[in-house]
C-alpha cells in the first residue's frame, strides 16, 4: 500500500530524512516513532504530496506520488497535528465541502457523516461556525472529514494531541476498525503505550534516518516499546 | 511597558515592508517599489487636494474668511479620519489575536490599550494630514502669511484634533464588538454600519463644499453659524487664524474625551474580549445535503469567505455597485451628460484632430465614455489580489485535495468574475437601449469592460501568487495593505491612462476611437491569455511550494 523508496529531502545544506525506505502492506496500522526534529512530519508530508522530496520515491496504492498527485490524493486521507480550517464554514459546510471536493455520493456522505459525528459526539455542534469550536472540536471535525470519503490510506501526524479521553478511544477503536476492514493507517505519535496496543507495525526515525522497522513484536521483542526507543537514542550518543 | 508594547505595535506595522536577508533580491526590489508607490500615491493625493483648495482659499483669503476655511477643511479630514479609525478600532483594541497572550502576562489593560490607541492616533493622524496639510499649505500660500507664530498655531491643534476621531472610533468600536458578539453574521453588521458611514462622509462632503462655494461667491455667508454649531471645528479655524485661547480649547477638547475613553474602554476591556459566546448556539438539525461539482465547491468555498468578512467585501468588492449607481445616475440626469459630451467632445472635431473616418461617426462618442469608465470600474474590483494570502494557515487544504492547483487558482478568478459580469453586462445592455452607436461600439461596451475585469481577475491572482502573505494577523494586511492589491489596482490605472495618452498623443489623427478601443481590447484579450499561460505553469509551481507553509 505504501512504498517509501530512498525518501531523501533536504533544506539547504540540512538533511531533514536521509535514505528513508518503508514497506507497508493494507490493512496494517502503523506508528511512525521519533524525536522531535527526526523528520516525522516531514516524511508525512512528502507522502501526501505536500512537500516535494529531492530523491527517492513514494507509491501508494502502486501510483508514484511525483508523477501522479492527484491520483494519489484520491486515495488517501491527512489529518495534521494543528488542523487550521475555514472558520467561516459551520462544521456541516466543511463536511459538505470535503465531500463534494471527493465525490462522495448524496446519500452515502449522509449515511458516513452522521455515523462518524455520532462516534466523535459532534453532531450537536455541527451547525456551529469552526471559529467557535475548541482545539479538540476541530481535531474531531478534521477526522470526520478524513473519513467521509472512505480512502484507503490515512496519514495522522500526532493525532491523540487535544483529544479528551472519550474522543481518544473512539479513535483508537475507529482507526482499528478501519485497518480491519482492509484500509491502513501511518500515523506518528509520542504516545509510545497507544502505540504499542493498537498497531501492528512500527516505524522508529532518528535524525532522518531509519533506526528501526517491523512488526511491533519483532521491533519490541519482550522489552517496552518505550524502552526499546530510549536505547536506540542512547545507543546512538554512547556510540 | 508601554516602550515595550509600543515598539512590539510598530514592528506588527511595518512587518513585511522592511528588507530581510533571505527573501532574495527581487522581492526586496518588488517591497521597494510598494512602498515608493504608497509614498507617491500618497504625495499624488496630497498635491490633487492642494489644487482644490488652492481654488477656494484664494477667495476666502480676500474675504478674510480663514476659520471657515480652516473649520470646515478639518470637518472633511475629521470624517476621512473617523472611516478608518472606527473598523481599525474594533479590530486593534477588541479583536486583536494577542489579547490572550497579552492578559495572561502581567500587563495591565491599560497599557495594552494605550498602546493600540496610540498606533490608532498615528494611522488617524496620517488619514486627517492627507486632508489638513494641503489645505493648510494652501491657504498660506494664497494668503501668504508664513511667519513661526503663525504655522506654530496651524501645527499644535492639527496635531491634536485627530486624537476626537480616534475617541469616537473607540467608543463606536466598543459597541461594534458588543452588538458583533450578540450577531451569528458579523459581517453583515460591519458591511451595513460602513454603508452608513461612507454615506455619512460623502454627505459632509457635499455639504461642505456647498457651503465653501457659496462662502467664495459671496452668497449667504449667514451659513457660517453651521460651523459655529460644530463648536471643535470653528475653534480649530479660530486657532489656525492665531487665537491662542482656541489652541487651548481645541488641546483640551481633544486630549479629555480621549483620557476618558481610555479609563472607560480599560475598566471594561476583560469583558469585552471575552464576550464572544453570546450567540445562541445553532442546533443541528439532520436536512438532505447538496452536492456540488468539484470546480462549484471550490467557487462556493470562495464565495463563503468573501461574504464572511466585512473588509473583503467593502475594500475589495464594493466597486461593483458603481456600474449600477453610474447607470441609475444616467437614467436621472440624461440630458447633462449628453450635453456635457457634445461640449467636451466637440473641440477636437472643431480643430479636425480626431480622424476622418470618425468624424462621420460621432454617435459613438457616448457609447465608448461609457466603456471606458466601466473599465475603470473594473480597477477598484481586487476580489483575487489577496485572496491566496487570505487562505493563511488553511493552505494545507491545497496540498492534499485532490484538486489541480490550477483549478484551485481558477475558483478564486471565477469568484470574481461571477459577481462582475452579470451586473457590467446588464448595466451595458441598459445603455445599448439609451445610446446610439455603430455596431463595434455596441459590440465593445459588451465585451470591454468584461476583459477588463478577466484581465484585472487574473492580474491579481498571478500578483498573489508570486507575493502571498500567510502569517498574518489581521486579514486587512491582505486586503488592505498587500503588495498584490497596490500592484494591481495601479497596474489598471497605468493600463487605462498609458492607452489613453498613447491614443492622444499619437493615434487619433490616424485611428478612430472605435477602432482603437477594438485594439485595446484585442490586447487585453492577449494579456488574459498570457497571465493564464503563466498561472498554468509557473504559477502551479510557485503553488505547491507554499503547501507545507
Amino acid at each position: 500500500m505504501l512504498n517509501i523508496e530512498h525518501l531523501t529531502k533536504r533544506y539547504g545544506d540540512h538533511t531533514v530524512v536521509d535514505d528513508l525506505s518503508i514497506h507497508i502492506q493494507p490493512g496494517e496500522l502503523c506508528a511512525f516513532i521519533g524525536h522531535n526534529g527526526a523528520g516525522k512530519t516531514t516524511t508525512i508530508k512528502s507522502c501526501c504530496g505536500i512537500l516535494q522530496f529531492d530523491e527517492g520515491n513514494i507509491m501508494i496504492d502502486h501510483i508514484s506520488v511525483k508523477e501522479h498527485p492527484i491520483e494519489v490524493k484520491k486515495r488517501i486521507a491527512y489529518i495534521p497535528d494543528n488542523p487550521d480550517l475555514y472558520e467561516f464554514l459551520t462544521g456541516i459546510q466543511y463536511l459538505q465541502f470535503i465531500a463534494d471536493i471527493y465525490r462522495v455520493p448524496a446519500g452515502v456522505r449522509e449515511e458516513r457523516i452522521h455515523h462518524y459525528a455520532d462516534a466523535f459526539q459532534l453532531t450537536k455542534d455541527l451547525a456551529q461556525r469552526v471559529s467557535e469550536y475548541s482545539h479538540g472540536m476541530k481535531q474531531k471535525l478534521v477526522m470526520i472529514a478524513a473519513m467521509i470519503h472512505e480512502p484507503k490510506l490515512i496519514f495522522m501526524d500526532e493525532p491523540f494531541v487535544g483529544l479528551d479521553p472519550v474522543a481518544a478511544h473512539t479513535l483508537k477503536q475507529e482507526m482499528r476498525s478501519f485497518c480491519d476492514a482492509g484500509g491502513t493507517i501511518f500515523f506518528s505519535t509520542h504516545v509510545l503505550e497507544v502505540a504499542e496496543k493498537l498497531c501492528d507495525q512500527v516505524v522508529i526515525i532518528r535524525k532522518g534516518k531509519l533506526a528501526a522497522f517491523g512488526s511491533m513484536e519483532e521491533v519490541k521483542g519482550s522489552s517496552s516499546l518505550e524502552d526499546v526507543f530510549l536505547e536506540l537514542e542512547g545507543e546512538k550518543d554512547h556510540a | 511597558m508601554l516602550k515595550i508594547l509600543l515598539q512590539l505595535r510598530l514592528r506588527e506595522l511595518l512587518a513585511g515592508l522592511t528588507k530581510r536577508k533571505n527573501r532574495g533580491y527581487a522581492k526586496n526590489l518588488s517591497y521597494g517599489a510598494y512602498l515608493l508607490l504608497i509614498a507617491g500615491a500618497y504625495v499624488f493625493c496630497g498635491y490633487s487636494i492642494f489644487r482644490m483648495f488652492s481654488d477656494l482659499a484664494k477667495p476666502l483669503a480676500s474675504l478674510n474668511l480663514g476659520t471657515l476655511y480652516f473649520g470646515y477643511s478639518s470637518v472633511i479630514g475629521f470624517g476621512l479620519a473617523m472611516i478608518g479609525s472606527v473598523f481599525a478600532a474594533q479590530s486593534q483594541l477588541f479583536e486583536a489575536k494577542d489579547n490572550d497572550t497579552l492578559l495572561s502576562m502581567p500587563v495591565r489593560p491599560s497599557a495594552i490599550l494605550a498602546s493600540r490607541m496610540i498606533t490608532l492616533y498615528i494611522q488617524a493622524l496620517l488619514y486627517e494630514a492627507l486632508m489638513i496639510v494641503p489645505s493648510g499649505l494652501a491657504w498660506f500660500i494664497s494668503s501668504k502669511s508664513f511667519s513661526f507664530v503663525h504655522i506654530l498655531n496651524w501645527i499644535i491643534p492639527t496635531l491634536f484634533l485627530p486624537m476626537i476621531a480616534v475617541t469616537l472610533g473607540c467608543l463606536l468600536g466598543w459597541v461594534l464588538a458588543i452588538a458583533s458578539s450578540h450577531v451569528q453574521n458579523k459581517s453583515y453588521l460591519q458591511i451595513g454600519v460602513s454603508m452608513v458611514l461612507l454615506i455619512g462622509y460623502f454627505a459632509l462632503f457635499g455639504f461642505v463644499t456647498s457651503e465653501m462655494d457659496s462662502f467664495s461667491a459671496g452668497i449667504n455667508l449667514l451659513t457660517g453659524q453651521t460651523l459655529k454649531s460644530i463648536w471643535p471645528a470653528y475653534q480649530y479655524g479660530l486657532a489656525c487664524m492665531g487665537n491662542w485661547i482656541s489652541v487651548l480649547n481645541v488641546v483640551l477638547v481633544s486630549a479629555i474625551p480621549l483620557i476618558c475613553a481610555w479609563v472607560l474602554i480599560s475598566k471594561f476591556f476583560l469583558h469585552v474580549v471575552n464576550e464572544h459566546h453570546h450567540v445562541r448556539r445553532k442546533m443541528y438539525v439532520e436536512k438532505e445535503l447538496r452536492v456540488l461539482s468539484v470546480r462549484r465547491a471550490l467557487v462556493w468555498r470562495e464565495k463563503k469567505r468573501f461574504f464572511a468578512d466585512g473588509s473583503y467585501v467593502l475594500n475589495a468588492g464594493l466597486g461593483i455597485l458603481m456600474a449600477p449607481i453610474m447607470t441609475v445616475a444616467f437614467l436621472i440626469f440624461q440630458g447633462d451628460v449628453r450635453s456635457f459630451l457634445n461640449n467636451v467632445l466637440e473641440i477636437p472635431l472643431k480643430n479636425g484632430q480626431f480622424a476622418q473616418e470618425f468624424s462621420n461617426a460621432t454617435a459613438d462618442i457616448a457609447m465608448l465614455a461609457v466603456t471606458v469608465i466601466f473599465c475603470i470600474l473594473t480597477i477598484s474590483i481586487t476580489i483575487t489580489a489577496p485572496s491566496l494570502s487570505l487562505e493563511g494557515k488553511t493552505i494545507w487544504h491545497a496540498g492534499i485535495l485532490p484538486v489541480s492547483g490550477l483549478d484551485f487558482l481558477l475558483a478564486k478568478v471565477d469568484l470574481q468574475m461571477m459577481l462582475t459580469v452579470p451586473v457590467f453586462l446588464v448595466c451595458s445592455t441598459v445603455f445599448q437601449f439609451f445610446l446610439s452607436g455603430s455596431i463595434l461600439a455596441r459590440i465593445l461596451l459588451l465585451i470591454s469592460p468584461v476583459l477588463m475585469e478577466l484581465l484585472m481577475a487574473l492580474a491579481g491572482i498571478v500578483l498573489n501568487v508570486i507575493h502571498p502573505k500567510f502569517d498574518w494577523t489581521s486579514s486587512q494586511q491582505c486586503i488592505k495593505r498587500s503588495l498584490p492589491v497596490t500592484f494591481c489596482v495601479l497596474g489598471g490605472l497605468v493600463l487605462i491612462i498609458g492607452s489613453a495618452m498613447v491614443y492622444f498623443q499619437w493615434v487619433m489623427e490616424v485611428m478612430s476611437p472605435t477602432t482603437y478601443l477594438a485594439v485595446c481590447t484585442f490586447i487585453m484579450a492577449v494579456l488574459c491569455g498570457a497571465l493564464f499561460a503563466w498561472l498554468r505553469t509557473a504559477g502551479v509551481r510557485k503553488l505547491s511550494g507554499y503547501y507545507s507553509l
